[in-house]
């Protein structure tokens, strides 16, 4: 028979923890959990770069071989580059416009003029580049954010989730050895397994009692 | 190397733009409607992180009572004779 003191003692043990058990390996799978996302979040993370890489090139393939090639031919008309280059015109910052090469003009006035026209044409690519490529770059960078958030959302809470599990079999191991020095290890056991058989046969209990309920149900269709 | 003021000769250039862009305005858009992606699809349908700042908060204070508890044994052993009467003096409490 247990003495007054020993129950009250079990009565304490008891308290530790529920009588569920956590095996290692849960908390072993948990951990496993929470390595595997943060291996799906960078699958993911390069999926979408790759993607968005796809229509980034797209778009600079339409711009390269398509637009700039089609402006340098408006732009050689438009900005007059025969002319400049056969040194007839060259381009006044001041009037803002071609004026006519005469013979005071200096030969360097030309090379500016060439140089001028040179880089509004590369500023012009840069800015059609712009214009293309930034909507996706900005519309990727906000669906990685995104991404990102809910992925680590679930590795914070998977983390805590390991961590109380993990917690969970600490005390379930002081549990069992306060149980195991005072010899009640084996009661404790029985009572959980007689718990569990309990619960399986209240389980097949209740199917019984769902076949009777549509049994009845259907006679009295 | 693009220069960093431009020049006087923008406003000639903007006409040459212009031309272009009215020239492929359709390929244009045919380009862009094929290359877009609505990313608002693929977003993740997760809950808020304030709604899982809660849990885990909650689910922390939880493991730390646990740990806590896990702990008491040792704890106990190692405050020696002070820690025996303690642990006494819990079991006593028990009804």
């Amino acid at each position: 028979m247990l003495q007054y003191k020993n129950l009250k003692l079990l009565a304490f043990v008891i308290i530790f923890s529920q009588c569920a058990s956590v095996p290692q390996s849960v908390v072993d799978l948990s951990s496993q959990v929470g390595d595997d996302i943060i291996s799906i979040q960078s699958s993911y993370a390069q999926l979408v770069d790759a993607y968005y890489e796809r229509l980034i090139d797209d778009r600079l393939d339409y711009l390269d071989n398509e637009w700039y090639p089609a402006y340098v031919k408006n732009w050689m008309r438009i900005g007059r580059l025969q002319e400049i280059a056969k040194g007839d015109i060259v381009w006044s910052e001041d009037d803002e416009k071609f004026t006519e090469v005469t013979e005071e003009t200096p030969s360097m006035e030309t090379i500016n003029t060439l140089q001028i026209w040179v880089e509004e044409a590369l500023w012009t690519y840069q800015e059609k580049k712009e214009e293309l490529i930034n909507p996706l770059i900005t519309d990727r960078d906000t669906l990685k954010y995104s991404i990102n958030v809910a992925f680590n959302n679930l590795t914070k809470a998977n983390a805590e989730i390991t961590a109380h599990l993990n917690s969970l079999r600490k005390v379930k191991e002081q549990q069992d050895q306060l149980l195991e020095e005072l010899k009640l290890k084996r009661i404790r056991d029985q009572i959980n397994e007689a718990l569990i058989d309990a619960s399986a046969k209240a389980g097949k209990g209740l199917e019984k009692v769902r076949e009777a309920d549509a049994k009845l149900e259907e006679i009295n269709k | 190397m693009v220069a960093k003021k431009r020049s006087s000769m923008g406003s000639l250039n903007q006409q040459a733009v212009d031309q272009t862009n009215q020239q492929l305005s359709a390929k244009e858009i045919e380009v862009l409607t094929r290359t877009s992606l609505d990313w608002t699809k693929l977003k993740p349908k997760t809950a808020d992180t304030a709604l899982y700042d809660q849990l885990i908060k909650e689910v922390k204070e939880s493991t730390e009572k646990n740990e806590n508890l896990a702990q008491l044994r040792s704890r106990l052993e190692s405050l020696g004779k002070e820690g025996l009467s303690l642990a006494k003096e819990v079991i006593s409490l028990i009804p």
